[in-house]
């Protein structure tokens, strides 16, 4: 037998955008064991929200993470309004989606170009990245800023889209659809491609089952689970299924995440289509009381808030559990037996967002 | 093969995808949210951006009238303006600048010369 060497993986490596390490225990190039150490980039945002106004900590959650600030702002608002049994107005629950839905859309390319970047296709990388660039002007328009939008409020929503910005926005997600389907044509059926993805990493569906995967890494293994058809927000009035692969390897990861761009793009139209008319933010008065959890679905998957208030303007306890956390035993479970050459894919192929897993 | 030629002499002709920066510049979208600015002689110096500001950037010297905004600190939410009684505070779409020193933004209202040397 070989001897066992331990191999520190990260916290800086080029393929990690954030800081995790993974320590390898490595039987000369096959890993065995692989141990996780996070807490580099702890920033003890759930203790500052105690100390904030429950309004201004939608500001606060919005920074737990850059990619999906809005769907953690809206995850936040939804639990304070249901504890103030606060009835948002429909235009706004429309808003919400079409905001929630760009955010996956900008989400999912930046992560298709990380990988495209992890397995050395660089010229794929910046087409993902020069798409997102579409939804990224679509987020400045409507909402004045580009990733941390800042739109969600308690009781709806603080900016409107009118008329000529949902042209805008059609027309932008019929170009982006076209760009995808090129993108796709490599991502999809790409010889170099599919040699990098296709049986690396595989989970099954048992064991994401077990290990409590969320999101494509869930559904890549053939679970057909999505947070979104539980109907929060407008979700309940659109049409869609949720997107499931069954092979559960990387290549079943990417074909999720690439088919749930199309699958945002589809939303949004409905949502426009069905847009009400009316006020986009109802009232709020006094302080929310109760202690509540709510779940929300995120590029990333299912994003699950505690709150408990005390009736005062300050929060006894925020606490989230982010969907990079809930995937990390199964990153482990898939790590194991692969060669290093194919870790790097492996990793990012869970989407990890550090900076989410600790707050 | 094929497909690659036909990319190479497509490429060979058309026009750079990027933009070519210091001559052409990106033009903002109305109501970007870029800087924000107190206009001295409207703001009553209520005070009330100072409370509700959640990153605490503003400070309010009422006896004074001087409405003081760290930009560095601010993180463009927006709530000022929204809420400001007299909607002196205005969004530019303008993004402050890097700079070598956290310099602070100061408004201060023209005061009549008594006050001044009372000041
Ligand atoms: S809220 Fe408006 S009027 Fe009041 S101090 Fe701030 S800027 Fe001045
Ligand atoms: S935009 Fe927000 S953070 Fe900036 S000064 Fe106004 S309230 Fe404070």
């Amino acid at each position: 037998m070989a001897k066992k060497t331990i191999l520190p993986f990260g916290p800086q490596h080029p393929v990690l955008p954030e800081p995790i390490q993974l320590q390898l225990v490595m039987e000369d190039e096959i890993v065995v064991e692989a141990i996780p150490a996070i807490g580099y980039v702890h920033r003890g945002l759930e203790k500052l929200t105690e100390t904030k106004a429950i309004a201004e900590n939608i500001f606060v959650v919005e920074r737990i993470c850059g990619i999906c600030s809005f769907m953690h702002a809206l995850c936040y608002c939804q639990g304070i309004e249901s504890l103030m049994n606060i009835t948002v107005p429909d235009r706004s629950r429309f808003l919400r989606v079409i905001w929630g839905e760009l955010h996956r859309l900008h989400s999912h390319h930046l992560w298709l170009g990380l990988l495209a970047d992890a397995f050395g296709f660089e010229s794929l990388f910046m087409q993902c990245w020069r798409n997102r660039e579409m939804v990224m002007d679509i987020m400045e328009m409507t909402a004045g800023s580009r990733v941390i939008i800042s739109t969600n409020a308690l009781g709806g929503v603080r900016r409107d889209i009118d008329s000529d910005q949902q042209k805008f926005i059609l027309n932008s997600l019929n170009k982006l659809q076209e760009e995808l389907d090129n993108i796709k044509r490599v991502f999809s059926d790409d010889y170099t491609v599919n040699k990098r993805l296709v049986d690396v990493a595989v989970i099954s569906k048992e064991d994401a089952h077990e290990l409590g995967a969320v999101g494509p890494v869930m559904r890549a293994s053939g679970l057909s689970f999505d947070y979104r058809t539980t109907g929060y927000a407008a979700y309940n009035e659109l049409d869609f299924e949720p997107i499931v692969e069954q092979s559960g390897d990387c290549y079943a990861r990417m074909m999720v995440r690439l088919r749930e761009c199309y699958q945002s793009i589809d939303i949004i139209r409905q949502a426009f289509a069905k847009l009400p008319e009316g006020p986009i933010a109802s009232p709020v008065k006094g302080f929310p009381s109760g202690e509540i959890a709510t779940r929300v679905e995120q590029p990333r998957g299912e994003v699950l808030y505690y709150i408990k208030a005390n009736g005062t303007n300050h929060l006894d306890r925020l606490r989230v559990r982010t969907p990079t956390f809930a995937n990390i035993p199964a990153l482990l479970k898939m790590v194991k037996g692969l060669t290093l050459a194919d870790i790097p894919i492996a990793i990012l192929s869970i989407d990890p967002c550090i900076s989410c897993t600790e707050r | 093969m094929f497909a690659m030629v036909k990319n190479v002499i497509k490429n060979l002709f058309s026009r750079p995808s990027t933009r070519l920066f210091p001559y052409q510049t990106r033009e903002f979208f109305p109501n970007v949210r870029g800087s924000i600015d107190n206009d001295p002689e409207v703001c009553i110096y209520c005070g009330a951006c100072q409370m509700r500001c959640p990153s605490e950037a503003i400070v309010v010297n009422r006896a004074e009238k001087v409405w003081t905004i760290n930009p560095y600190k601010c993180i463009l939410c927006g709530v000022c303006a929204q809420i400001c009684p007299k909607k002196s505070i205005a969004i530019h779409s303008e993004y402050v600048h890097p700079q070598s020193s956290k310099v602070k933004k100061i408004r201060q209202k023209k005061v009549v010369e008594e006050a001044q040397s009372h000041a």
